[in-house]
């Protein structure tokens, strides 16, 4: 995922949500209300009285997935430029600046030609053009209200607007006090239908600092670029969300615009309001401020299936860092039952200080520093069961490799216990009421689950799944997917520094 | 038994007027009341805060005390971070690490201690029927932990390979090192753990420093949950009453010395210059809280500040960009932060001291004053997400020794700040000719910045 702000590489956050003790269930599904409006925009109402405050969450079914060679980074990108503000928003006069982003925009037909030249550009020429926007942008600035659409947000106490965006899907996120729902729902629905792409190529810039903070630099971040590349050959989950570095420097506003156009159509939009609110006044609203953005057909995909693996893959990244390691294996994704079996072996392999991981590698044995496992990078295809270990000097990933295949070899080989099992059923109930703590955490859930696996049942279904779950199963999966020719091993290797 | 804090807080939202746009939407007030728990002192001293809040069926406890790294000995750095784990994972007298985690996990609960800087907090959460065995646990790990020499050295040889990985992530080098600069290296909140320090660390320092540090007059617990109080305090009672002893010893912390301007740099592999620009800040409990909240805003503590306008919005020289003027025993930090690439760095420290100087000369604009402040006031129902958090905070307040109402005052103080205010403690608190300037990256990309700095190691 990445984020508007913070970027946090992806953990499966929200994939090992499972339910739950049987009240707090049924109270909850009782409780949330579904509303489609006539152009198809899907709302999900979660009524809770604990704190005067509302999450207000907007979830468009478009990701990385979605982007065409060449244009990867363009769904992340839209996500930053809607914060730019519309037509009405942070302009003190809309047909005023237009005719200058126009200026602008021709002026980068010309930069990009000059640039596509290579070696060839004329450097004179392109100084002028910069020379030249930068006089737009000082004219074009008399015109705007910086930041006007999180002014209003913040001083109306939210505590934050934000938004991610990551393989599957885009989200917009706004929490606000309760008494101002109205207000999110007039700009939620003004920023999804008369955005404005103003000041794109600063926001470019801002894109691309972020990619060098959270892959260029980051041992964490170009370990797994490196990683999904590999393990995906033709799949989009193998590109990045935040996009190539080269395709990032090149997108336009037409690029977007098109993106735009093509994917944030209300019958591709969910809504999710948690909180303080009542149902009916939140579907009102909801209707008056969404209701009349026109639905409109959804552009064909065609996505190519990832084929079988055929071999173990090994990929090697240098950076000056110490080392570390993934192991991933291609499986099926949520709500698959095999999916919900992952879930549970996640749980016996490194939940915990009881997990067989843990105690094993990092305790008895005192090779890995630490060893998580989550499925990644999305939902909408299918993914990746992922160990992720960090050897302790001066234990190598060689050695951290072997005895992770010796943990899987028992998987494969023994039956897990019934205690085990036992502990994953009760962590499941545990979580679900955990996450209901939070409306933040609850909208996402809700938009996910209804989104991305179909319908937002599926949050409590899962429950149920986890306790079926048996030993034969554990076994069956693990010798199904957690093979050797199945799996992708990224290593990060130290690389002397370079810089003095 | 005495209750003691019991007043309702109620706030009306409904005098503030909306800026345009958008226009025409009325806002009905809103209600918000702050969470007050029930405060008994046992007659050892140790301090419950209890709260019911049946809202969900979970148990959540905090217990804190003072003490935590900024306590530990210069020679055995890093004795604070091997003490909570080595606390956590030795097991108890009774029960061997793994029995103990086994009964935890078992009930899907989770147990916890954590450095807090200057306390020591250990964590709780059980769902509703499990929490006496789990209070029970709790207790016997506070009280009786058997600190095992296999998980002592576990937690010594983690900290080592922390020690060793330390420098592989560029912004906890700004951070560490900027915290060095400014308070200096041999000050507890300047100085860093090194291997030979953990190394020095026994299990009898363990055992003493719990000895010294975990004592009934040392100790505050916070209950909140799906539980009747009076079972609840009986409970907590049967536990913790029966337990003696004295006050805990602490050392005194020396005040660090104010410097003057300078400018460090450490050369790093990098594609981004890591960019750190302040210097000391303040204690808890300052007078001017609400003004420096103001300022903060304002400066770099929000979306519409003006180091994201001038550094992210106008000239895209940076993802991220932020101040804070966050409060610190014995004296916090004032500090400016980014991340840019090398061409940009030099402009950034310009920007930002240009922007701190500024504070310092002329008063916010209404507006900014405004914006600022309605922020603050009308997000304060998000300061407490839940009823826990709103109990272990006015718990901590007692812990700080800060005035028991900060929380129910603090929209009064923020809504009497007026620009002047904000003048006069940017002047108070700001030294634009002392600020203290810290950048990390690569040396060839920012050479003429290196020449002009004194070149600094990562520790």
């Amino acid at each position: 995922m990445t984020w508007r702000v913070f970027s946090a590489q992806t953990t499966a956050l929200f994939l090992f949500l499972f339910p739950t003790l049987a009240h707090a269930q049924s109270t909850f599904a009782e409780r949330v209300v579904e509303h489609r409006l006539s152009n198809g925009l899907r709302v999900l109402i979660l009524p809770r009285r604990q704190s005067p405050t509302c999450a207000f969450y907007i979830l468009h079914r478009v990701g990385g997935v979605d982007e065409e060679s060449g244009r990867t980074g363009v769904t992340h990108m839209l996500e930053h430029m809607l914060f730019k503000g519309t037509t009405t928003i942070g302009t003190r006069d809309y047909e005023k600046e237009k005719p200058i982003w126009d200026q602008i925009e021709r002026l980068h037909d010309e930069l990009e030609a000059e640039r596509n030249k290579g070696d060839k550009a004329d450097k004179q020429r392109i100084a002028e053009l910069k020379q030249r926007e930068q006089e737009l942008l000082q004219q074009v600035s008399q015109w705007l209200i910086p930041q006007e659409y999180d002014r209003i947000f913040e001083r109306a106490g939210s505590p934050g607007t934000n938004a991610w965006t990551s393989n599957d899907v885009t989200v917009y996120t706004v929490s606000v006090p309760a008494n101002r729902i109205e207000l999110a729902a007039l700009m939620q629905a003004d920023q999804m239908s008369h955005p404005v792409w103003r000041q794109f190529y600063q926001e470019r810039d801002v894109v691309l600092e972020e990619r060098r903070q959270s892959v260029n630099d980051n041992p964490d971040g170009a370990l797994w670029e490196a990683f999904l590349a590999t393990a995906f050959l033709v799949h989009p989950y193998r590109n990045p969300v935040i996009g190539w570095e080269s395709d990032v420097s090149r997108l336009r506003t037409a690029d977007i615009d098109r993106f735009f156009r093509a994917y944030y159509a209300p019958n591709n939009t969910w809504l999710a309001v948690v909180g303080d609110v009542e149902p009916e006044r939140v579907i009102a609203l909801v209707e008056k401020y969404f209701g009349n953005i026109p639905a409109q057909p959804l552009p064909e995909k065609r996505i190519p299936e990832e084929p079988p693996q055929r071999g173990v893959r090994r990929v090697v990244v240098k950076m000056p860092a110490n080392p570390q390691m993934l192991m991933g294996f291609h499986k099926p994704s949520a709500p698959h039952d095999d999916d919900v079996v992952f879930a549970v072996i996640q749980g016996i392999l490194t939940r915990g200080r009881t997990s067989r991981m843990y105690r094993e590698l990092v305790e008895r044995q005192k090779i890995a520093l630490s060893v998580s496992a989550y499925s990644v990078p999305g939902d909408r295809y299918p993914n990746l069961f992922v160990i992720d270990a960090v050897p302790r000097h001066p234990h190598t990933v060689q050695e951290l490799e072997q005895a992770i295949w010796r943990e899987i070899n028992r998987l494969r080989t023994e039956p897990v216990t019934e205690a085990e099992l036992n502990r994953m059923r009760r962590w499941a109930e545990a979580d679900f009421i955990r996450e209901l703590r939070s409306n933040e955490g609850m909208a996402t859930q809700l938009l996910w689950a209804d989104a991305v696996l179909g319908d937002w049942r599926e949050l409590f279904r899962f429950v149920e799944r986890v306790r079926k779950v048996t030993a034969q199963d554990v076994k069956r999966v693990a010798q199904k997917y957690l093979q050797k020719d199945n799996c992708t091993i990224a290593v990060l290797e130290p690389a002397p520094e370079a810089s003095r | 038994m005495r209750r003691l804090l019991w007043i309702a807080f109620i706030l009306c939202w409904a005098v503030y007027a909306e800026a345009a746009p958008p226009t025409g939407i009325e806002y009905p007030p809103l209600q918000y009341t702050l969470p007050k728990p029930e405060r008994v002192a046992l007659p050892n001293g140790v301090v419950v805060y209890l709260l019911e809040d049946h809202d969900l069926p979970l148990v959540d406890v905090e217990v804190r005390l003072r003490g935590g790294r900024l306590y530990e000995p210069a020679e055995k750095a890093g004795l604070s971070t091997v003490f909570v784990r080595a606390w956590r994972n030795g097991g108890t007298l009774a029960r061997s690490p793994e029995a103990l985690n086994t009964a935890i996990e078992d009930m899907a609960a989770i147990l916890d201690i954590a450095d807090e800087g200057d306390t020591i907090g250990i964590t709780l959460s059980t769902l509703a029927r499990d929490w006496r065995k789990g209070l029970g646990l709790l207790a016997e790990l506070i009280r009786t932990p058997a600190f095992r020499e296999e998980q002592v050295n576990l937690a010594k040889a983690r900290a080592i390979e922390e020690i060793r990985r330390r420098n592989d992530d560029i912004a906890g080098i700004a951070s560490r090192e900027f915290a060095g600069l400014v308070y200096g290296v041999n000050h507890p909140l300047g100085r860093l753990p090194a291997v030979q320090t953990v190394r020095r660390i026994t299990r009898r320092d363990l055992q003493e420093w719990h000895r010294r540090l975990v004592t009934p007059r040392n100790l505050w617990i916070a209950v909140t949950g799906d539980f009747d109080r009076r079972i609840m305090l009986e409970e907590t009672c049967r536990l913790f009453g029966s337990w003696r002893g004295s006050l805990p010893a602490l050392p005194t912390i020396p005040m660090p010395k104010e410097q003057g301007a300078s400018t460090g740099f450490i050369a790093k592999q990098a594609e981004q210059a890591h960019v750190r620009v302040g210097h000391l800040g303040v204690a808890r409990g300052v007078p001017e809280r609400a003004a420096l909240d103001v300022l903060n805003y304002i400066l770099g503590g929000s979306f519409t500040s003006r180091l994201t306008q001038e550094i992210r919005d106008k000239r895209g020289l940076a993802y991220a960009v932020w101040s804070s003027f966050a409060p610190a025993n014995p004296r916090g930090l004032f500090v400016m932060g980014c991340q840019t690439k090398s061409e940009s760095a030099e402009e950034v420290v310009r920007l930002m001291k240009e922007q701190a100087r500024r504070l310092t000369e002329e008063p916010p604009s209404e507006e900014e004053l405004q914006q600022a402040k309605e922020s603050l006031i009308n997000s304060f129902v998000f300061r407490f997400p839940t009823a826990g958090d709103a109990v272990s905070a006015q718990m901590l307040l007692e812990i700080h020794g800060l005035p028991r109402d900060t929380y129910d005052t603090y929209i009064a103080r923020v809504q009497a700040v007026i620009a002047q205010d904000v003048l006069m403690a940017a002047r108070k608190y700001i030294h634009p000719d002392r600020l203290l300037v810290l950048v990390v990256g690569d040396g060839k990309k920012l050479a003429r910045l290196a020449a002009q700095a004194k070149r600094l190691q990562a520790r």
